[in-house]
């Protein structure tokens, strides 16, 4: 029995090759393809009714579809009577077609090309063009041309057309390679006609012209390209064809040459067995550098210098953030290196399955391959070892081991003798192995994102919507995988402005969702980083992303971590080492920016609403107790020691952090946590007049206090809420807030807060000019004194009545205010109040101008003189 | 440029309050250090200043109300000014802070339309001392952001420096003998001026016009005469016997809002100056004729499409620039 479904659908049954039994009627081939495309899966019924039916099923639709699995289930009896039958089984939510891979040419075909991509990355082009081609001879036509496409078969057609194409591309590379090109002129020039959008074919041609001899047919074939791409396209050939195009124009000689020639692999012996041979000393086998590889100039040199000077044994190790292009960078130092290492550079992919490194002796086997030597099938270790070590002796060779796991994977790789040295990429340093020399590569800075961006998508773009591209490449956090993402998807949409890009980027919940495309995927290799990390590990990253974006001090990171200070640097350290965290200076470490919004995704998805929870009460404390420390700081002139770094700068510096951490604490229902840290942060707000974080706040921790019955915090709220109304004046807000402030005050009995929402509205009177009643309010707030328990209230009615007196004309009276205000600020050790309370008796012994400080810092300024009869 | 012959602005403060309500000035500190200790402070400052605007100022209210008046802003940088940096910034209180250059942009014209009372205007002000001599700056740097109703609505900057009294007596002198020496350069009205219609530079007052009827020159150039109005508190001469700021100022906008209405018919009642940039070159004596000399540009749109004018002015007196500015006339409905 066979099933094949690349081309029409055609069903073999035991009778053989002679008798198909394809079913006649349609939606019968319809839901056979289905099960056959998704063979061992379980197919919903639901697909399979949307399949047949689209948006529009019948109401029998679920019936139809059983009378359909019915009629398909006899079909597979007559196919083969023996088992037929039991292939089909119903699983809910659907039906599973079970399979074997051998009765189906669709799974032939991967499996094909499959193997094929591995020994073309182990440099077997004879093996790989072989498997390349049974692969490609599978195919009969699209898939399943002759049965009506659903959602599903239409998206199975477009992704297997892509990997047919992908395998008929690997055949003509390896073919390339195996010296074929003269062959393959013919054949490319008709791929290139039915394919005229396809560059790579269009360069397999140029390239295969080139090698025949025929450079100006080769130019010719390039000149056509553009001419078309420029007519229906009005864009220029992509970076590699124009490298390629250069590189003929220039005759360059390197493009001459195939493996065939060099003998860099088995492509000529790969069929000797039994015995040792010695392969060909010299040959390269590199990945083309990355041609829109830009920056990194000051790392580059450094590593062609180490290299250019390495003692024996000495390696150069580039370790870094997921993304941020190790491997572009080792390839890039192996292209330039060339002059240095005449026997040869390797390149060998040290975990070329996600999760899965090569063991030591199986890349000790692949490299000696790639230098044409074959040991006995079943070569020990030491035997392996031994024959490697001998092909780095006495040679200048340049080995590039790219995703390094271990230590213990690397030691039996490296040189260890002189003339020969390896570029090892990993993102832990191997810090255990002698000879490291490491480079550690950071995100690319503004302006080498800004070169990586242009390189990729040409110049226009960043011409035309400049604003956006900075935008864009802050987004990205200046990682290379990020920027070239973005880049292709822009390449692939050309409708799509740069705005619109970031429009859907600005919005951190989905911007690793939306940096993919193809199989470029930002988020991948951060999550792999992420899952690689121990357990404890994990955690604190994912709690880290509570913190905001920027710089972090390690007491927030403790406080959301809840560890002390050495249980948080030791994870901070561990984080640094798995290079998910970036160390800075004095200000503390930072997240990058896209792995921060990775830890923001697993913090929601992994931790629990409780924990979350938790942990933000545990950093609004923190920023309470900083906020109070750095307050004493500044008005005590009392260091303590263990306050904030640059105490003036501090709330400057951590406003936006601050506003974060309230409104976390809000919604997550931590009430208190929100109203205590707002009520550490009262002060700084109105020192800076920071109107806009004042408000937001406020308003917060006002709906705080009231949700969790807090009636003081609820008063203190709207009484400091009446200070900003106050202070931005606009008097009736003012007003309004200062009366509910002394309601609520009043009915709690909260004295400190009743005197000071008094005074409030004691000045909203003397700024109306009505004496009488702002007399009557102070006399009450005095009243309402909560006595020498509070000092700062006292201060304030004091305050007042000092200016009140001003404004009666009694200097006298103002000077006793005044000097009591100063006595209370020295009781109160606080220098802001003193210097203020100095100033105001000053202006009591000189008496008043059209400009008064009323509150520190704030001054009003009245009108002069009267105005003048308008002459109008 | 010298400070000895380029500050001539006096703060006009009398001016300016009239018809104000009460307002506030915030001082935010970055650092307390020089608030606590009051030792003044010798980096950025930056400053609030936050109220309604006029609703009975004898110049700015005059008119058909359209828009609150952008000079608010100048008058409002001219008023405290020189305040902070005698409190501030330790200037002796005997040095005059006089400004030598103004640039305003508006940024949302929209925000600038008058509704039925006062708005809101809050002016953030971030001011950094210049050409500090001992620990005492000699001129100050103003940058300005202006919100009517918290919507963010204009930028500008502002420069002044502080003369010392003895300086500043030399050179107010100085200036005086400098223009009277040269009779061969007088520059006088042909005859009588006659002011233009008050409507044509959106007043409604005729007290209020301080240009007269403009005389056309070639290449669409204008030239108009400024007039003192010595029955006008707010548009009349300082002390020391020179032209008030505010006049000057009122000036170059009178004059910008003529020659856009005769140069492409802008409708005077509708415009208001969308820009202006200006520099002061010296003092303007009272008792000599100010001539002021307008070139309009080619007619463009800003980002909403309303139609713009650009105005190049030059004040003189005697021949002797007293100030050139550029401004954009827009006209909104």
């Amino acid at each position: 029995m066979r099933f094949r479904i690349l081309g029409p659908m055609e069903i073999e049954g035991s009778a053989g090759p002679g008798v198909l039994h394809t079913p006649q009627a349609a939606k019968l081939r319809v839901v056979l393809g289905t099960l056959l495309v998704r063979a061992n899966q379980v197919v919903s019924v639901e697909s399979l009714v949307t399949e047949l039916w689209r948006e529009e099923p019948p109401r029998t639709a679920t019936a139809t579809l059983h009378v359909y699995v019915s009629q398909l289930r006899k079909l597979l009896d007559a196919v083969d009577p023996a088992r037929g039958r039991e292939l089909l089984h119903t699983q809910p939510p659907g039906y599973r077609l079970s399979l074997t891979p051998d009765l189906l040419d669709l799974t032939a075909f991967e499996e094909l090309y499959r193997l094929g991509r591995e020994a073309m990355a182990d440099g077997r082009y004879r093996r790989a063009a072989d498997l390349q081609r049974r692969a490609i001879a599978l195919w009969r036509g699209p898939l399943l041309s002759d049965t009506p496409h659903g959602p599903l078969l239409e998206g199975a057609a477009a992704q297997l057309a892509e990997a047919g194409g992908a395998a008929l591309d690997q055949r003509i590379r390896a073919d390339l390679e195996l010296g074929r090109h003269h062959e393959l002129i013919a054949e490319l020039r008709s791929l290139a006609a039915e394919h005229p959008l396809r560059e790579e074919l269009h360069g397999h041609l140029m390239l295969a012209l080139y090698r025949a001899g025929r450079q100006a047919e080769a130019l010719q074939a390039f000149a056509e390209l553009r001419k078309m791409l420029v007519a229906e396209l009005a864009i220029e050939p992509g970076p590699p064809l124009q490298r390629l195009h250069r590189r003929i124009l220039a005759g360059d000689p390197g493009l001459l040459r195939t493996a065939a020639e060099t003998g860099s692999a088995e492509t000529v012996r790969e069929d000797a067995d039994g015995t040792a041979s010695l392969g060909i000393a010299a040959g390269t086998a590199l990945p083309a550098a990355d041609p829109v590889f830009t920056g990194r100039g000051a790392a580059l040199a450094q590593v062609e210098e180490l290299l250019r000077n390495a003692p024996a044994g000495s390696f150069v190790a580039v370790a870094g953030q997921p993304g941020v292009g190790k491997t572009a960078f080792a390839l890039e130092v192996a292209h330039r290196s060339g002059p240095y290492f005449p026997d040869g550079r390797l390149f060998l992919d040290l975990q070329p399955e996600p999760g899965r490194p090569l063991p030591a002796t199986k890349a000790i086997s692949t490299l000696l391959r790639r230098r044409g030597v074959r040991l006995a099938h079943g070569a020990g270790a030491g035997e392996l070892h031994d024959a490697w070590q001998e092909q780095l002796t006495d040679r200048q060779l340049l080995l590039v081991l790219d995703n390094a796991d271990s230590e213990a994977q690397l030691r039996p790789l490296l040189p260890t003798t002189a003339g020969s040295s390896a570029i090892v990429t990993a993102r832990r340093l191997p810090a255990g192995l002698g000879g490291i020399r490491p480079v550690l590569l950071d995100a690319l800075d503004p302006e080498e994102a800004r070169l990586l961006f242009t390189a990729a998508v040409g110049p226009e773009r960043e011409a035309a919507e400049p604003a956006a591209v900075r935008e864009l490449l802050e987004l990205c956090g200046g990682l290379p995988l990020a920027v070239r993402v973005a880049a292709a998807q822009l390449t692939a949409r050309p409708h799509w402005s740069v705005a619109s890009l970031v429009d859907r980027l600005r919005d951190e919940r989905f911007r690793l969702g939306e940096l993919r495309i193809g199989e470029l995927d930002t988020r991948a290799p951060l999550l792999r980083a992420y899952q690689d990390a121990r357990p404890e590990l994990r955690r604190a990253f994912r709690l880290l992303g509570l913190l905001p974006a920027g710089p972090f001090g390690r007491a927030a990171a403790g406080a959301v971590l809840g560890l002390s200070p050495a249980g948080t640097t030791r994870l901070l350290d561990g984080l640094v080492d798995d290079r998910l965290l970036v160390a800075g200076d004095r200000a503390g470490c930072q997240l990058p920016e896209l792995l921060r919004v990775l830890a923001v995704e697993r913090l929601a998805e992994e931790e629990s609403p409780q924990d979350i929870g938790d942990a933000i009460e545990r950093l609004c404390a923190e920023y309470a107790r900083a906020a109070g420390q750095v307050a004493a700081v500044l008005t005590h002139a009392r260091p303590s020691g263990d306050e904030p770094h640059e105490p003036a700068a501090w709330f400057t510096r951590e406003r936006d952090a601050l506003v974060r951490a309230v409104r976390q604490a809000h919604g997550a229902g931590r009430w208190t946590a929100a109203v205590r840290l707002v009520a550490a942060l009262d002060g700084h707000l109105e020192t800076h007049a920071a109107w806009g974080a004042w408000a937001e706040t406020h308003a917060l921790a006002l709906d705080a206090a009231r949700r969790c019955g807090d009636r003081a915090a609820e008063a203190r709220t709207l009484r400091s809420l009446g200070d900003l109304a106050w202070q931005q004046r606009r008097l009736e807000e003012a007003e309004e807030h200062y009366g509910l402030a002394r309601r609520i005050a009043e009915e709690t009995g909260h004295r400190t807060e009743l005197s000071r929402a008094l005074v409030g509205l004691a000045e909203l009177r003397m700024d109306a000019g009505d004496g009488a009643a702002a007399d009557a309010l102070l006399t009450a707030a005095l009243a309402a004194d909560p006595g020498p328990g509070d000092p700062r209230a006292r201060f304030d009615v004091l305050r007042a009545l000092g200016f009140h007196a001003l404004s009666a004309g009694d200097h006298a009276r103002a000077h006793t205010r005044f000097t009591a205000c100063l006595d209370l600020a020295r009781t109160l050790h606080d220098r802001r109040l003193e210097s203020f309370a100095r100033r105001a008796l000053r202006t009591a012994r000189s008496g008043p101008g059209h400009r008064l400080e009323v509150r520190p810092g704030v001054w009003r300024l009245h009108e002069r003189r009267p105005l003048p009869e308008p002459a109008f | 440029m010298t400070i000895e012959s380029t500050a001539i602005v006096g703060p006009g403060l009398d001016h300016g309050l009239l018809g104000h309500a009460t307002r506030h000035l915030i001082h935010c500190p970055p650092s307390w250090d020089h608030f606590l200790l009051e030792a003044p402070s010798s980096r950025e400052e930056r400053f609030l200043l936050t109220g309604d605007t006029p609703s009975a100022h004898p110049l700015f209210n005059d008119g058909p109300g359209h828009f609150h008046d952008p000079q608010l802003v100048t008058e409002a940088v001219q008023e405290i000014g020189g305040f902070v940096g005698h409190q501030y910034f330790g200037v002796p209180e005997d040095r005059p802070g006089l400004f030598y250059r103004f640039g305003l942009g508006v940024t949302e014209v929209a925000a600038w339309r008058a509704g039925r009372g006062p708005a809101r205007m809050t002016t953030e002000l971030r001011a950094t001392p210049a050409n500090t001599v001992n620990g005492v700056p000699r001129g100050m740097d103003f940058h300005l952001e202006v919100s009517l109703d918290d919507v963010p609505c204009a930028t500008g900057t502002a420069s002044l420096v502080f003369v010392m009294p003895g300086l500043h007596r030399r050179q107010v002198a100085h200036s005086r003998w400098a223009v009277q020496a040269t009779p061969e350069l007088a520059d006088e009205p042909a005859g009588p001026v006659r002011p233009v219609d008050p409507g044509a530079v959106g007043r409604d007052s005729a007290a209020n016009v301080v240009v007269s009827e403009p005389t056309q020159a070639s290449h669409g150039r204008l030239s108009t005469w400024v007039l003192l109005r010595r029955d006008n508190p707010v548009l009349g001469a300082t002390a020391d016997g020179h032209l008030a700021g505010t006049l000057l100022m009122e000036s170059l906008r009178q004059a910008s809002v003529v020659t856009a209405g005769r140069a492409v018919g802008l409708v005077p009642e509708r415009a208001m100056l969308a820009s202006c940039e200006v520099h002061f070159r010296g003092y303007a004596e009272a008792d000599l004729p100010v001539r002021c000399a307008t070139v309009p540009g080619p007619i463009g749109r800003d980002a909403a499409g309303r139609p713009t004018v650009p105005v190049t002015l030059t004040l003189t007196q005697n021949r002797r620039t007293v100030a050139e500015a550029r401004t954009t006339v827009v006209q909104d409905f």
